[in-house]
């Protein structure tokens, strides 16, 4: 599952704890993708107007300003942002219902199962 | 019981007996002569015995005796007696008169004693009957306090158990019962009512919903829970009514509920005045009075311990919930730098690249190794000062430096986070005792916090200032500010200032409740000022500066 080759498209990381998300960002980049980052929902949306569609998003869902799940119904209103898949990766324990109904493609707890995680991200990258 | 004939009546019976016999043996002389000269006395003599007495009896033998002599006896007219046949006659007339006598008084006495014995038997039953009143009525108010004692005991919701309250005291012991609960030591609610008439209870709820009371107010419901004595009012006058009113709406509400009588008695639990429970009479026309008193505090007191135990059944649900809250937010908090940490060691040991920069790599293991440290200490620190347990090492030390010192410590942190720090100190020195460590966690902390709660570009100051006994260390910051119905909380542990779970800087809400602690055991205070949300805070730590003890 390892890549020699740079991606075009990027993965963005949505995530308020800057050593998490440069973290995973090392991480990915070590493995050939592209990494975008933001810190929370807003700053992601501003993000996503900057940039091309990114393949997919990893979206932390406790953060300030706006939240993981702030940021997917307002990605799920723009039919320009809606498409994009969207796999969770948080530290808080939810319910199974709450985790459904944001219909991610994948759900990670912390600390992340990282051959799970390149599996998923290569599904849609 | 026949009544007494008084002197006067017995004596002139006696009297007049004797007249008559007089009389009557006047009217027989033609016949008899002067035989027999006693002998219509006899009669008023035993008359005057049975029913005057010895006293009556005995001038009625005197009185015939004389009457006789007088008139009957010859010679006529005289008191003088000559012949021999007489005597037999007079001696016949003493004896039965003297017998009669005696047997009379004897007779009389023997009465008097049975009359006395009947009194004494009416009396003794009255008490009897008194106190088996007095004992049914005891059982009856136990069996009352007893079904009160279950019921209450039977849930722990507050509202459940201050509607079970009113709900014994009407009708059995007042037309309407009220339960007032003392909110936050200034303000009185109502929280229960119930009436005896269903027409009433319409009001009864009107009333509640006319707003909390101070306790400060001129309400005999507020005067009662100020100074936990019970208030008797057993005529409510108009006046009184008026007291209790808190505006004409309220008052046009109470003369339509009209209650003529009331008595308020104060819920006291563990010590402390809680409440007040509040009877009323009104159509049944009973009227309260002192005797009322004990069944109404015994309710009270039933009421007081189930109503407290509904409440710390509250507290503890709450407490619960704050833990498994706390918990929740511990789990993530740990997650995150586990998280950081876990994926830069597996880049580490697996790079697919030839990696430059493992130093970078390894400081942020290092980091999050700190953060999780770091995080265990603030929650053994907490934990310890919540226990009262903190071990303090104070010494004389200036505040000039430690302060300096550690806001220098803190500005790599702020700049890195785009905030600017302002250091504002006093030219001489600001001596006190203390432990410099905890100090210098307490300025950490307060400046942590408002890094964290601060957007780039804003700014931070801290500044210490000094009278003789105080040292005032504020540190300000132009954050998100703070909504001010939060301000009281806020130094409790896992408090966010946002309420909001989802959208949170995470945290365990440690910091605050650690600066309050450590602030405290110093003998100082902290407090926290802010305008409102977007609107900065500040925070100001009073130190006292003059020798305190330490713990």
């Amino acid at each position: 599952m390892t890549s020699t080759q740079s991606k075009t498209t990027c993965i963005l990381i949505i995530e308020d704890d800057t050593d998490v998300r440069e973290a995973l960002a090392d991480f990915l980049q070590d493995q050939g993708y592209q990494v975008a980052g933001a810190a929370n929902g807003r700053e992601a949306l501003a993000v996503l107007r900057r940039i091309e569609p990114p393949c997919i998003i990893l979206l932390d869902l406790m953060m300030p300003v706006m939240s993981g799940w702030e940021f997917r119904r307002e990605q799920q209103q723009d039919p320009a942002l809606a498409a994009i898949p969207v796999a969770v990766v948080t530290g808080i324990r939810n319910t199974v219902d709450r985790i459904a109904a944001l219909n991610p493609v994948g759900y990670f707890q912390k600390p992340v199962d990282l051959s799970a995680l390149l599996a998923t991200v290569a599904t849609y990258c | 019981m026949l009544k007494e004939p008084g002197p006067l009546l017995r004596y002139s019976s006696a009297v007049a007996g004797i007249a008559l016999a007089t009389l009557v043996r006047l009217c027989l002389s033609p016949v008899l002569g002067a035989d027999l000269p006693f002998i219509t006395f006899f009669l008023p003599v035993v008359f005057a015995a049975f029913y005057g007495g010895m006293g009556p009896a005995l001038l009625a033998l005197i009185l015939g005796t004389l009457s006789a002599a007088f008139f009957f006896i010859h010679p006529a007219h005289s008191l003088t007696i000559a012949a021999p046949a007489p005597l037999l006659g007079l001696a016949l007339f003493f004896s039965v008169g003297l017998t009669s006598a005696f047997l009379c008084e004897a007779l009389r006495h023997a009465q008097r004693r049975a009359e006395a014995g009947a009194q004494a038997a009416l009396r003794q039953k009255g008490e009897l009957e008194r106190e088996i009143k007095e004992r049914r009525q005891a059982e009856a108010t136990l069996q009352f306090l007893t079904h009160a004692s279950e019921q209450l005991a039977s849930s722990l919701d507050l509202q459940t158990t201050a509607n079970q309250v009113v709900d014994l005291a009407v009708p059995l012991v007042a037309d309407a019962c009220l339960v007032d609960l003392l909110v936050e030591e200034t303000t009185i609610r109502r929280i229960a009512g119930a009436h005896v008439n269903p027409e009433k209870r319409e009001l009864l709820r009107e009333l509640q919903g006319h707003g909390p009371l101070s306790v400060s107010a001129a309400h005999p419901i507020a005067r009662v829970i100020r100074t936990g004595q019970f208030d008797l009012d057993p005529e409510i006058s108009a006046a009184s009514l008026a007291d209790r009113a808190q505006d004409a709406e309220h008052l046009r509400l109470l003369q339509r509920l009209d209650p003529r009588s009331s008595l308020i008695i104060p819920l006291v639990a563990r010590g402390r005045i809680m409440g007040a429970l509040s009877l009323w009479s009104s159509d049944s026309g009973r009227r309260f009075q002192a005797a009322d008193l004990n069944i109404a505090e015994e309710l009270a007191r039933r009421a007081a311990v189930a109503i407290e135990n509904a409440r710390l059944y509250q507290a503890m649900q709450e407490a619960d919930q704050h833990k498994d809250d706390f918990l929740a937010m511990l789990g993530h908090e740990l997650r995150s730098p586990l998280s950081a940490a876990h994926t830069t060691l597996q880049l580490l040991r697996h790079p697919n690249r030839d990696r430059s920069d493992p130093q970078r790599l390894l400081d942020r293991v290092e980091r999050q190794v700190h953060r999780m440290a770091r995080l265990i200490d603030d929650m053994q620190d907490l934990s310890r000062i919540n226990r009262g347990k903190v071990l303090l090492r104070p010494e004389p030390l200036d505040l000039v430096p430690l302060v300096r010192e550690t806001a220098e410590d803190c500005r790599g942190a702020a700049e890195e986070s785009g905030l600017t720090l302002a250091i504002s100190l006093p030219e001489s020195p600001v001596p006190m005792r203390g432990d410099p460590t905890r100090l210098s966690q307490v300025l950490v902390n307060l400046l942590n916090n408002a890094i964290k709660f601060t957007d780039a570009g804003g700014q931070l100051t801290v500044a210490l200032i000094h009278d003789a006994n105080w040292a005032t260390l504020t540190v300000k910051d132009t954050g998100i500010g703070i909504e001010p119905g939060l301000l009281p909380q806020l130094f409790e542990s896992f408090h966010q200032a946002e309420r909001s779970l989802e959208r949170s800087r995470g945290g365990l809400g440690l910091g605050l409740a650690l600066v309050k602690g450590l602030t405290e055991i110093h003998g100082g205070q902290v407090s926290a000022h802010s305008d409102g949300l977007g609107r900065g805070t500040e925070f100001t730590v009073r130190l006292p500066i003059i020798s305190l003890p330490m713990p």
